[in-house]
């Protein structure tokens, strides 16, 4: 018996002690916490590296660190030369593509996050229009965390706004679906401000296009499961009515002729009036019919004109080749990528307007 | 021939060993290797080979309850001696192969995921220290880790689908049955090795206190994993994209890496870390019976076999490699032939064969 509790006193002391495992203990790391690349000159890319310093009694700060090499890792391995600390990637929150070098393709540089295990899968990921390093950079952040800022400021959009939910999962799930395209959000430095103007829209990882914010309503009405969201419209005679969505669900239906797919697109909106000012300058009560309907009809030309906007670069983000795929047992992706231009997509929109308000 | 009733163990408990043999490393990766020709409609096969499963307990339960005893027994009625016990002597390999198969998973993952710089034999020396302590407290001492490993991870196992489920393509499933047969075919193998571990039945039904009655219990459990596995599969399939599934080694441990909560936000680390529950009472079972079938068939002490059995684990972790697939690919065809063609062979030969022999009895 004494043998036994000697041993195990022993093991205790031996796992305690022992100086194998390697520790990370939190003030002894710089946590780099975004990441961001950008073109360079003759190919190369920089890279930004964003970690906070905490110290004691006082407020942290953030430090923005760039370098200039080929790949993502030789990067952190040329700014860790210049850290007082080790960097790690464990706790990163947002990676920025600058434009140009998405038009380039942001692959490589996907794959080092997607396969470094310590980086979770939720990091929100966002293409700057302009550069990266930039925006990182700016003045105002300087005590404020800048990455934890760009973090809030997507989620809360794809949260409670009109963005559509991306993140790195979402974008590594759309980039390796057979007929579907990735898309992520574009934010722009403007004047003294981070704004988010637009969705990019890539083909395969290249950045090709993108779609304005008066168009994000519908867009994320028609990728996301269940989309809030807040759009004005105006209507024919210069009426003003702004809706906001209580539910939204989009069905896409396939009808396969020789082979050839047609995609029905129906959504359905039920909505709440935020706000109505009528052309004449009276005060009227809000007739449901007709503005519903009118509504509709806005709704299913823009819905019509981002479509063709897809197919003229052609660019997926909707995955109808994906629907088709799951549709039609003969699926063809090469046939399928041919003819996805020319493809005849229909919107139906059939909007409804459950609340007015407290007045009507 | 069967065991004192001091080692024996209550029939319901047979469920839990059976849960507890049959998962292992495999849950964490065995939905990209059903996938990689059936795609999408793997699923399928997984409870196809949870019905091959169902039959295969069927069988042991018929060749066991002929003689009574383990198969070393079995052996030994139908072979004699010296024949039997050598065929005996490759079951037990297979035993103590599996289990190193699991070990060397298991490290892997913690290198990859957890200490990249940590020596394999570092690792391995902990866990099968543990593991000695379990073995050497008897039978019962391992069907109470079997339990345990069934209550603590098993209720975060289904928990956490409920994060990827919020975010799941239901419609990736589509269209169903979109394989050939031999695709399917090659499905099922594949499932087939990922929920095996039932085998370890072999050795420890003697010790069942009531081995009729826990049949209807080793059925329940092999339903159970079935499910599970089945579970499983569908929702990294509707949580990864085909080709993404593809790319990935450990689906699980990736889907865990959505979950977050306010107060841990890497769930992954704290799921491998209580994966040591269910890897070292596996190890635990499989080092059980290989040690005593090395025990009966050499006359020695079961503690020198298993002292043995464990020095060979740590060298051949140590040396893993281009080892470990070549390991795997042993175990696969070990599993195939020697459990679902030897053994219903077996079963018909003491049926038809030995039927006058045990009449004379």
């Amino acid at each position: 018996m004494m043998n036994r509790s000697a041993f195990c006193l022993f093991l205790i002391l031996l796992l305690s002690g022992c100086n194998f495992l390697p520790t990370n203990i939190v003030n002894e790391i710089d946590m780099s916490q975004g990441v961001g690349y950008d073109l360079s000159k003759k190919s190369n890319i920089k890279g930004t590296i964003v970690f906070p310093i905490f110290k004691k009694d006082k407020t942290s700060t953030t430090e923005v660190r760039a370098a200039i090499g080929k790949s993502s890792k030789e990067i952190r391995t040329i700014l860790n030369n210049e850290t007082r600390y080790p960097l790690v990637s464990g706790q990163l929150r947002v990676a920025l593509y600058g434009k140009n070098l998405a038009k380039k393709g942001i692959n490589d540089f996907v794959d080092t996050i997607n396969r470094d295990p310590s980086i979770g899968s939720l990091v929100q990921m966002a293409i700057v229009d302009g550069d990266a390093n930039q925006l990182y950079k700016m003045k105002k952040f300087k005590n404020d965390n800048v990455s934890v800022h760009i973090q809030e400021l997507l989620e809360q959009n794809m949260k409670m706004g009109i963005l559509p939910q991306t993140n790195l999962q979402s974008f590594l799930f759309q980039f390796f679906q057979i007929g579907q395209d990735p898309y992520l959000p574009l934010i722009k430095k403007e004047a003294d401000n981070i704004r988010i103007t637009g969705v990019a829209i890539f083909k395969d990882d290249r950045y090709v296009t993108s779609i304005p914010m008066k168009d994000f309503f519908i867009f994320k009405a028609l990728v996301d499961k269940n989309s809030i969201g807040l759009r004005q419209f105006i209507l024919a005679n210069h009426d003003k009515v702004v809706l906001e969505t209580l539910k939204s669900n989009a069905k896409y239906k396939v009808k396969i002729a020789n082979g050839r797919p047609e995609f029905t697109i129906t959504l359905k909106l039920k909505t709440r009036l935020q706000e109505f000012a009528p052309s004449e300058k009276k005060r009227q009560a809000f007739d449901k019919k007709k503005y519903q309907k009118q509504v509709e009809q806005e709704i299913e030309k823009s819905a019509l004109s981002m479509v063709s906007q897809f197919q003229k670069h052609s660019v997926d983000p909707f995955g109808l080749g994906a629907k088709f795929k799951e549709q039609f047992r003969g699926f063809n992706e090469k046939q399928w990528n041919e003819g996805y231009p020319s493809v005849k997509v229909y919107v139906h929109a059939d909007v409804e307007i459950l609340q007015t308000g407290s007045i009507d | 021939m069967q065991a004192n009733i001091r080692h024996q163990v209550s029939p319901y408990l047979v469920f839990f060993i059976i849960y507890n043999s049959q998962v292992g490393v495999g849950i964490l990766s065995f939905q990209r290797t059903i996938a990689e020709k059936a795609g999408y409609d793997a699923w399928i096969g997984v409870l196809a080979a949870g019905c091959l499963v169902q039959a295969f307990i069927w069988v042991m339960y018929k060749l066991l309850g002929k003689i009574n005893g383990d198969i070393i027994d079995v052996h030994t009625a139908i072979f004699g001696n010296v024949l039997g016990k050598s065929l005996s002597l490759i079951i037990m390999i297979y035993y103590w192969l599996a289990s190193v198969s699991v070990l060397i998973g298991f490290i892997e993952i913690v290198q990859v995921w957890m200490f990249p710089t940590m020596p394999s034999w570092i690792l391995s020396t902990i866990i099968l220290l543990s593991v000695y302590y379990c073995v050497s407290g008897g039978f019962r001492a391992i069907v109470g880790m079997s339990f345990l490993s069934f209550i603590f991870p098993q209720i975060l196992l289904i928990g956490l689908f409920i994060f990827p489920l919020k975010i799941a393509h239901f419609s990736n499933l589509l269209p169903i049955m979109n394989h050939s047969f031999m695709d399917m075919v090659d499905s099922i193998k594949s499932s087939v090795y990922s929920i095996a571990g039932t085998e370890a039945l072999l050795m420890y039904y003697p010790f069942i206190r009531d081995p009729k009655a826990s049949k209807k219990f080793a059925h329940l459990g092999v339903l159970f994993t079935t499910i599970l596995y089945t579970i499983s599969a569908i929702v990294s399939f509707t949580f990864f994209s085909e080709k993404q599934l593809k790319t990935t080694i450990w689906p699980e441990l990736s889907l865990t890496k959505t979950v977050t909560l306010s107060f841990l936000e890497r769930f992954e680390y704290l799921y491998i870390s209580m994966y040591l529950i269910i890897i070292s009472s596996l190890i635990t079972l499989f080092l059980w019976c290989s040690s005593r079938g090395l025990k009966i068939i050499f006359n020695k002490k079961q503690k020198y076999t298993l002292l043995l059995l464990c020095l060979l684990s740590v060298i051949l972790c140590h040396l893993n490699g281009s080892f470990k697939d070549m390991l795997n690919n042993i175990i696969i065809q070990m599993n195939l032939w020697v459990f679902y063609c030897y053994i219903p062979v077996l079963l018909l030969v003491l049926t038809f064969v030995k039927r006058g022999k045990q009449n004379d009895e």
